[in-house]
């Protein structure tokens, strides 16, 4: 996709939600990456941008406006039965946004579309970054109860409670800190980002994790 | 009363000497200054044109005035920030409530970050302006 859009004017900006540089590189070799990818040790952009969850792409235009707010899309189908989301509408989408200049949503529409931080998130972003700078020092208990602070305070965000896994010496894809999150999400609805009115996202389907998500 | 030297993050990380007592973290003025930029006045916590007076907030000094110490999350709150501490450790950090990156996304104007590549490289959004971009964020969990 990026070498098909790249001549006609879209760059691409990957950003690992991540503290160790080393364990996106395999993630970099795999995806042959010839654009930047920055690793927001620091969450720094998760942080202006309220990204929650992964993956999330946001449009910016040339000016540097944001015309089409945090989705959840992918690169690939790769993992559509575990999500149950299609990736081709919104490469159709990003396609024509990129030849034709086209858009779906105004700039009211976008901001009707944004998902805006509480101040509990935004607490349990500086409650992160503190158990992020302890875990740095080797302090690990006092590091695991800002996790678990901030946990507490964004039950939801995936960035805070699955990017602290790793942090603590948690698997972040079978263990069951992972497990009874992804329950709790999808006992709350399964809720990504609010984009479900625009053509980019899929029709939910069933997934072999549960009863389709009412739109 | 413990004295030590405390990291206070905000956009980055400052090294200050600070009290933590009871859970809380104590700054004297020249402290408090360096890591936030706010200097305590007569006419209150000033930083620039702008004062915030700090009469009705008697808990903002630690004991008494006369220590010359402040409640660093006391003075976030008077100063518009929102604070997690941990006194013990000699950690705070400091960042903005809801309200205003509410504002910042609702611009519509995005975030104008410098941040590092995982080649160790700067990069920032400007070096792309005149093009469209995808910003595409993953993680390795």
């Amino acid at each position: 996709m990026h070498i098909e859009l790249e001549p006609q004017g879209l760059s691409i900006i990957a950003v690992a939600i991540d503290e160790d540089p080393a364990a996106v590189r395999p993630w970099v070799d795999e995806a042959g990456a010839t654009f930047p990818v920055i690793v927001d040790r620091d969450y720094v952009i998760a942080e202006h941008f309220n990204i929650n969850n992964v993956p999330t792409v946001v449009w910016i235009d040339e000016d540097d406006h944001i015309v089409r707010p945090n989705d959840v899309a992918f690169a690939s189908d790769l993992f559509k039965d575990f999500h149950g989301i299609d990736s081709s509408p919104h490469h159709d989408a990003l396609r024509r946004w990129v030849t034709d200049g086209e858009l779906e949503l105004d700039a009211d529409a976008v901001r009707r579309h944004q998902v805006l931080p509480s101040d509990d998130q935004q607490r349990a972003r500086l409650e992160f970054r503190l158990g992020v700078e302890l875990h740095r020092r080797g302090h690990t208990e006092a590091a695991g109860r800002h996790f678990d602070r901030a946990g507490e305070l964004a039950p939801l965000d995936f960035t805070i409670r699955r990017g602290s896994l790793p942090l603590r010496g948690i698997d972040p894809f079978v263990s069951d800190e992972f497990f009874s999150l992804y329950g709790e999400w999808e006992q709350a609805g399964g809720v990504y980002y609010g984009l479900s009115e625009t053509t980019a996202r899929a029709t939910p389907e069933t997934t072999d994790h549960g009863e389709p998500e009412p739109d | 009363m413990a004295e030590l030297v405390a990291t206070i993050i905000e956009d980055g990380p400052i090294d200050v000497s600070a009290v933590a007592d009871q859970g809380r973290l104590l700054l004297d003025a020249t402290a408090l200054e360096d890591a936030t930029g706010w200097a305590l006045k007569p006419e209150g916590l000033c930083r620039g044109e702008v004062c915030v007076p700090t009469r009705m907030w008697p808990e903002l000094f630690a004991d008494a005035p006369e220590t010359g110490l402040v409640d660093l999350a006391v003075v976030a709150r008077l100063i518009g920030r929102l604070a997690a501490v941990d006194a013990d450790e000699g950690v705070a950090v400091l960042g903005a409530p809801a309200d205003e990156r509410g504002a910042e996304l609702g611009s519509l104007q995005a975030y104008d970050f410098t941040a590092t590549t995982v080649d160790g490289e700067q990069v920032a959004l400007a070096d792309f302006r005149g093009r469209k971009k995808l910003l595409v964020a993953f993680a390795s969990w």
